[in-house]
Parts: structure tokens; C-alpha cells; sequence
């Protein structure tokens, strides 16, 4: 039931989007996730993970209450599970995928994205989508541009796929918006914040440049190195329109005095001591050999003692 | 220029191909270590890998069961051989040793985390020397400082 309600709130608010933003013909923007930005996880019903699972991210589970496999997992950040900070991020989250969703002026994409080259835009498919091989983003040497892509059922990725970037494409600026569910193949390399309708599942080795966010299901991890993406963002400096001065009189060029190189001062950073990278198991003490070797002689000594009461 | 948080640490030459862990100090002002031993650890409260100044990151030496960890070779990394780091943006910065020195446990590490030369440095450190069963720790530490291509 709850899903249902926020399935008819979710589509309600793309037709209401869909329709003011297609009047004021806005243009692609980038997305504001809100709190969901400080995760690279966010599940709603369980997070389960297998293996050496690192996440660069704060983890999140609202309204479940089960996340399993850390460790051995470990989580770069804080873990907020069934909290009101897990549960405000899954609203932020639906505001997202809706302004994801009603992004409009799409270009029809279907199929597979292997082997494709594609500029910043809207990206729309009406059922599945795939990827096989090497996906190219091509940010044209702007920094800010943005990839949208609106898929209308499940994403999938084969095992072993890539998503490249280049000339200024950010994964913060790629917004995946899947309506059902979305699987990553085994050891493949994906770029860009996933916002899945119901679960996500990243094969074994799958390793993401983004963010792992499920609206209504579970997310599940096995060796998944899954990393928030850090963003440059390039403001652009207004040029200031030159404004006609009369000429000056040319005056005597006055000899200037160098002024002085200031040197920057370097950020102060707290020198730990060094740190204790070892467990012993390499040295040559080994005090369980002698523990073993006393137990295997008091053995020995034990039967022969039996043997020779036994020959009396 | 902003570069990204490290992401994966490859060391060809003695077969390094590892995660990255962040990490500050731990409780007894030392900086903290990889909780997985395959892992290493990046020391998040200085310079990031590829920004001007000295990045640092350790890995374990060997772990329980006498088992490989991520930085049993790096006694053999030599001057010249590569360390590549690749960051969340997918950005690779490449590093070439210069040199490794040996330090006691308790030295000071002032010129493994700060440099001043303009330059950006990775130093890497492990374990080594004698094991202490007491403290629970080795007598020394191996430092590899490498320099950014």
C-alpha cells in the first residue's frame, strides 16, 4: 500500500512536471538530491551485502530495518539505518526522481548503449535498457553538462561493461532514472547516480563511480566498491562590457616597485604517528609451535606409560 | 586544480591492485589502518593523492593465519617503478618511486606528511623489523616516497 502511494505520487508529480516544465521550456539542469547527496547507498527495504565491499558514502535504510554484510564490508562514512536522517534522505529522494523523470526534451534511445558516444542531454527509452562494452559520455569541455536518462523499465549492465567519461563529464552530473530495477554485471565499471524505482543489485565486482539509491526495494552488494562522486562545478565569470573612456593624456610611466611574491600559507595538517600495519604473523615468534609440540611429547609419553602397564 | 578522492591503488611491480580506505588517527594519535587487510588506507585529513603535497597511504604487512596482505612486497619496490592511483572521477595519477627509508615505530613522521616543495608525493608505509608481543606492534616502518609524473 505504501508503495502503491508513492507510486501514484511519483507519477502524478512527473505528469504535473512534465507538463509546466514542457510550457516554460527549461533547460537541462543538474539535479539537487537534497539529503540523499551525502549517500552513495540508499535502500528502502533491506541492504545485504557480500564480501570487501567499500562505500565512500554515507549507508541508508529507511523504512527497513535490515542491513547486513558490513563487515565485512566497511563504509566510509556514517550509516543511518530506520533514522529520521535515512528516512528524510528516501523523501529527498523522491523529489529527485521525479525532476529526473520530468526532464524533458528526450532523445529516443533503445536497446544497448555499448559502443555509443553521447553529448549531454536527455536520454529516454521506453522499456528496458542494456549496456554490453563501453558506453562514451562526451561532456564537450563543459564541466557542468548533464546526462539524464529516463529508462522505462529495467537497467541492466553486462559483465565487464564501461561507462567512459570525457572532455568534462562528471559522474555527479549523470542521473539514471530506472522505473523498475537495476543489475550491474560482474566486474563492471558504472558511472553516475542510480535512481531505481524498486531494488538494485551490483554483481560480484561491480564497482560504482555514483550513487546507489532505491526508492522501494532492496539494494544488494557483493564486492562493490561504490564511491559519491565529487562534483566540480564551474561558475561562469560574467566578461564586463569595456565602457568608452576618452583617451587618457599620456603621462610619464612612473618606475613601479616590484611588490612582494606572497607566499601562500600551506593548510596546517596533523602529523600522525605511524601507524601500526602489522599483526605479527610474519615474524619468527610463534608461541602456539611450542604449546603443540609440549602437547605431542605429553601425548606420546601418556601411551607409553599406558603400553608398558598394559605388557605387566 | 580539484582532484577527486582516491579510489583504487595499483602497484604493478609486486601485483597491487587494491581498494581504498579512508581513515584519521586512531586513538592512540597514530594514523589508522585498513580494517580489511587487502584494503589499503588513505589518511583523509592531508593532501589527496596527485595534490601538491605529501599524500599518505598504508596497507598491512601480513595479517592472521600468516596470510599475504596488501603491502607484504612493498619492500621491494625499487626507484623507478610505478604507482598508479585512480580517483572517483576516474582520473589516473601515476607516481615514481624516488626512494624508501626505515623508520623507528616512534619517529617522528613530519616529513612523510608534509613537504614544501611545491610537488605532489605519494608516501606509502607498512610494517617492519622485529615483532614486539607486548605491544603488539613491529619496531620499525618501511616508507616508499614516490613523485608525481
Amino acid at each position: 500500500m505504501k508503495i502503491l502511494t508513492k507510486h501514484i505520487a511519483v507519477t502524478l508529480f512527473t505528469v504535473l512536471s512534465i507538463s509546466a516544465l514542457s510550457e516554460t521550456g527549461l533547460a537541462i539542469t543538474s539535479i539537487d538530491l537534497g539529503t540523499a547527496e551525502s549517500f552513495a547507498v540508499l535502500g528502502s527495504s533491506t541492504i545485504t551485502n557480500t564480501g570487501s565491499t567499500i562505500l565512500n558514502g554515507d549507508l541508508g535504510l529507511s523504512p527497513g530495518t535490515s542491513v547486513t554484510g558490513f563487515p565485512p564490508g566497511i563504509v566510509n562514512g556514517t550509516q543511518h539505518v530506520t533514522n529520521t536522517v535515512a528516512g528524510q534522505a528516501q523523501i529527498d529522494l523522491i523529489t529527485a526522481y521525479n525532476s529526473v523523470a520530468a526532464q524533458t526534451g528526450s532523445i529516443t534511445i533503445s536497446g544497448d548503449l555499448g559502443g555509443q558516444t553521447l553529448t549531454p542531454g536527455v536520454y529516454k527509452s521506453t522499456s528496458s535498457l542494456g549496456l554490453t562494452g563501453t558506453l562514451t559520455l562526451d561532456g564537450q569541455n563543459n564541466q557542468n553538462s548533464v546526462f539524464i536518462f529516463q529508462v522505462g523499465s529495467a537497467l541492466t549492465t553486462s559483465s565487464g561493461s564501461n561507462i567512459n567519461l570525457i572532455n568534462g563529464a562528471q559522474a555527479c552530473n549523470i542521473f539514471w532514472q530506472v522505473s523498475s530495477s537495476a543489475t550491474l554485471g560482474t566486474n563492471s565499471n558504472f558511472s553516475g547516480n542510480i535512481l531505481a524505482f524498486t531494488s538494485i543489485t551490483a554483481t560480484t565486482g561491480a564497482s560504482v563511480n555514483g550513487r546507489v539509491l532505491a526508492l522501494n526495494g532492496a539494494v544488494t552488494l557483493d564486492t562493490s566498491p561504490i564511491t559519491k562522486p565529487g562534483c566540480i562545478i564551474v561558475v561562469a565569470t560574467p566578461t564586463p562590457t569595456p565602457t568608452l573612456s576618452p583617451t587618457p593624456t599620456l603621462s610619464p610611466t612612473p618606475t613601479t616597485t616590484p611588490t612582494p611574491t606572497t607566499t601562500p600559507t600551506p593548510t596546517p595538517i596533523l602529523v600522525p604517528g605511524l601507524p601500526n600495519t602489522g599483526l605479527g604473523q610474519g615474524s619468527t615468534e610463534q608461541p602456539w609451535r611450542f604449546s603443540v609440540l609440549s602437547l605431542g611429547l605429553f601425548t606420546l609419553l601418556i601411551i607409553s606409560i599406558k603400553r608398558q602397564v598394559a605388557l605387566k | 586544480m580539484v582532484v577527486g578522492t582516491p579510489f583504487n591503488i595499483k602497484i604493478p611491480s609486486i601485483n597491487v591492485d587494491a581498494g581504498v580506505e579512508y581513515v584519521s588517527t586512531a586513538s592512540d594519535g597514530t594514523m589508522d589502518v585498513p580494517k580489511n587487510p587487502l584494503n589499503t588506507a588513505w589518511y583523509k585529513l592531508g593532501p589527496q593523492p596527485g595534490e601538491i603535497g605529501s599524500a599518505v597511504i598504508n596497507g598491512h604487512v601480513d595479517w592472521e593465519n600468516r596470510s599475504d596482505a596488501v603491502f607484504t612486497y612493498l619492500h621491494n619496490l625499487k626507484q623507478g617503478d610505478k604507482v598508479i592511483v585512480q580517483d572517483n572521477q576516474g582520473l589516473v595519477t601515476s607516481f615514481t618511486v624516488r626512494t624508501s627509508r626505515t623508520y623507528d615505530q616512534k619517529a617522528d613522521a613530519s616529513e612523510i606528511f608534509i613537504s614544501n616543495d611545491g610537488k605532489a608525493h605519494l608516501n606509502l608505509i607498512t610494517c617492519k623489523g622485529v615483532w614486539d608481543k607486548n605491544s603488539k606492534t613491529y619496531s620499525q616502518r618501511l616508507v616508499v616516497f614516490t613523485d608525481k609524473e
